[in-house]
């Protein structure tokens, strides 16, 4: 299934290239050939686009299964792979004593505090391109047909030493999260912000219930309006929450081999906790953006929501029981530090729901078109 | 359309990748160029009874079949037929593999996207076919509510109903969905059943999806078997299924890997070979034809690999075409 969306992935590389004035390379479009190679994982056959798709919002378009598959058949990670979209934005991670909360870092825990340091570790780790080390990514690249794309870049020793040859590829990856193509603020809401389109009744419903903050107070966590500075919203505080997801047990995760889980099915994601070692924060997870959104499904750390309705209904109802009969909801995978202060009950009825729904359809942004970087 | 055009363009290059990757895939193209249906088919011979398909998902025959989860499913494989070796058309996720099973093809869909992201204009599916040969369907899907589901809620998911992403069911016109009677009659909440079980009024032709919790795909293994242990055998004492019907209960694709496109694929009927298990290379295709041969329509007219598709002979005790029509098996 993956080689399809590579070939899609491709287009757009080459695409970007035909649209530049210049064939000259640079970290950006160096970053697009490693992001797009398979060859890059062991066994070869897995690349970064396989699990970020750019036709699924650079996450992994095989959304029938809650986590992803890494590069070694039947091993699955514990978590749904997130949008690389707007990545860029997040801080590193930090203690915000104004909210007295963590806000930033990437990956769902926070774990890396930059692109760079985020782009080497699904690399290396087993459930996903499974290198064994840093040397055989770099022995890859040398292969590559870019590698001497490497070089005009970097040096003519770019690749003879490991250690800074894997950081010439993590600083080409991190070039490439930061063009255009992964933040092009282009999706109707921006054009409604700007005054070119008008939302859709149902939209616009949406999008007041997600504003008031005794309603959907969506808006809290995912801020809607553009900074103070004119910069367009994120739609995340890339703060943390528990949100009481729960358990996933048809997660692919709980039945890897003790070596990659040792709790099997009783497997608990700890989330944040693990990354600043407070129990406070166990069960926390960054709040993702919700920029495109819609193309993101599966939804949650553990990918437990299969579409954007059900997480939708969740948030709204999840302390209160679903309007829909064939709903529900489960307790939570961490119960102790559950938020429900902010959702879990929050008086919306079903065509409130939808009408939020239909308003986060509108945060798509346009099909990546050819960019450049 | 434009969509459609460049996802079927990216799908037939995966198509042609698939089929070097993988092992043989017999099962035709993602590339096929349809033939329009004619206005009226000619009356064929067909089975009597219903031709019911119950989906599940994502597993692989040896979670299944001998596993101590599903014993009804057991019993069930015990005392009918088992296509040992069916494998999924080597497409994946879900939808494309539904698609398939109602079409011969995928239409270069390969991914899960509502209906709204994906405009199919083949007027050469398999409800057409039933309605040009004066047949009846329905899709009873559970936990959709209001009929004509086109976006995903819930428990319901738009990606295992594949009757909601053609143009001529769901009445998109290029810019908007219109449906009409032809999608809200016929692709209902799976509650209608009792309905029609209780009127004996079964179409020719039913296509079951349960619900995300009952069809294993998050469920367990042992909810999607209690379900089927709760509906299956109303339907096995349907007059519809008495009279000479069959039911599919098959699995989308196999679970674990892409790889292993190895699912279950039971055929339940009076009419098959009790406890047999067949080694023949079976795999969506062949349902697909099995389906058109019981119901008597032909193979469909897309699907440009059909003369080498096989129809699953070897489950059943009888001919797949019937003798005389109407009459049954």
């Amino acid at each position: 299934m993956r080689a399809p969306l590579r070939i899609a992935v491709l287009a757009l590389v080459i695409g970007a290239a035909a649209g530049c004035s210049s064939d000259r390379p640079t970290p950006a479009r160096l970053g697009a050939l490693v992001f797009t190679d398979p060859s890059l994982s062991t066994p070869a056959g897995q690349g970064c686009a396989d699990c970020h798709a750019p036709s699924t919002a650079f996450r992994d378009p095989e959304s029938d299964r809650s986590t992803s598959m890494g590069a070694v058949a039947g091993r699955f990670g514990a978590r749904n792979a997130p949008s690389a979209m707007y990545a860029r934005f997040a801080p590193p991670l930090h203690h915000d004593a104004a909210t007295g909360g963590w806000i930033g870092g990437l990956f769902w825990d926070g774990r890396a505090s930059s692109l760079e340091q985020q782009a080497g570790m699904p690399m290396l780790h087993p459930l996903e391109m499974n290198n064994p080390d840093k040397a055989s990514v770099v022995r890859a690249i040398r292969r590559a047909s870019y590698a001497g794309q490497f070089r005009a870049v970097f040096g003519a020793d770019a690749l003879d030493d490991v250690d800074a040859a894997f950081g010439h590829v993590t600083e080409v990856l991190a070039a490439y999260e930061q063009t255009a193509m992964f933040a092009p603020f282009s999706s109707k809401y921006d054009r409604y912000l700007a005054g070119r389109e008008t939302l859709t009744p149902d939209e616009q419903r949406g999008l007041a219930i997600f504003e008031d903050p005794r309603r959907g107070n969506c808006a809290s966590c995912h801020p809607s309006r553009p900074g103070v500075d004119g910069s367009p919203p994120l739609f995340t505080t890339f703060g943390y929450a528990n949100l009481g997801i729960p358990r996933y047990r048809n997660s692919k995760f709980l039945v890897q081999p003790a070596a990659f889980n040792p709790d099997g099915d009783r497997y608990v994601d700890h989330g944040l906790m693990v990354t600043v070692g407070d129990p406070a924060q166990d069960g926390k997870f960054r709040v993702p953006t919700l920029r495109n959104v819609a193309r993101t499904a599966p939804y949650g750390h553990n990918g437990y929501f299969e579409n954007l309705q059900y997480m939708v209904d969740f948030l709204a109802t999840r302390d209160v029981g679903s309007a829909d009969p064939a709903v529900k909801w489960a307790p939570p995978e961490v119960a102790a530090t559950v938020d429900h202060e902010h959702v879990g009950h929050l008086g919306l009825s079903p065509r409130d729901i939808d009408d939020v729904v239909a308003f986060l359809g509108a945060l798509t942004d346009e099909r990546p078109a050819a960019q450049g970087g | 359309m434009k969509s459609y055009r460049m996802t079927a363009i990216i799908g037939s290059l995966g198509g042609v990748l698939a089929v070097t990757g993988c092992a043989p895939n017999t099962s035709g193209s993602t590339f096929a160029v349809c033939r329009v249906l004619p206005t009226a088919a000619a009356a064929q011979p067909r089975w009597a009874g219903t031709v019911f398909t119950i989906v599940m998902e994502n597993k692989s025959r040896h979670e299944i079949l001998g596993s101590g989860s599903a014993p009804f499913i057991n019993q069930l494989a015990r005392a009918n037929a088992t296509a040992g070796a069916y494998h999924d058309p080597f497409v994946h996720p879900s939808e494309a593999n539904y698609l398939w099973m109602v079409a011969g093809e995928n239409f270069g869909v390969l991914d899960d996207a509502d209906p709204a992201s994906h405009h199919l204009d083949s007027t050469a599916h398999v409800v057409d076919q039933i309605e040009r040969a004066g047949l009846t369907w329905k899709a009873y899907q559970e936990s959709m509510g209001a009929p004509c589901g086109l976006t995903s809620h819930g428990r319901y998911a738009a990606k295992h109903d594949p009757f909601v992403y053609f143009n001529d069911v769901n009445g998109w016109d290029g810019a908007a969905f219109h449906p009409s009677p032809r999608c809200t009659d016929h692709v209902v909440d799976y509650a209608q059943l009792d309905a029609d079980l209780a009127g004996h009024a079964l179409p020719d032709y039913v296509f079951i999806t349960p619900n995300l919790d009952h069809d294993m795909h998050d469920g367990s293994i042992a909810d999607g078997d209690a379900w089927l242990a709760r509906e299956v055998p109303r339907l096995l004492a349907s007059d519809a299924f008495q009279r000479g019907g069959v039911l599919f209960l098959l699995w989308d694709e196999g679970g674990g890997t892409p790889a292993a496109d190895d699912p279950p694929f039971l055929a339940i009927s009076p009419h098959v070979r009790a406890g047999f298990v067949s080694d023949a290379d079976y795999d969506t295709s062949s349902y697909l034809k099995t389906v058109q041969a019981v119901l008597g329509v032909e193979a469909l007219p897309c699907d440009s690999g059909a003369d080498s598709v096989a129809t699953m002979d070897d489950l059943f005790s009888v001919p797949l075409v019937a003798q005389t029509s109407k009459t049954g098996a």
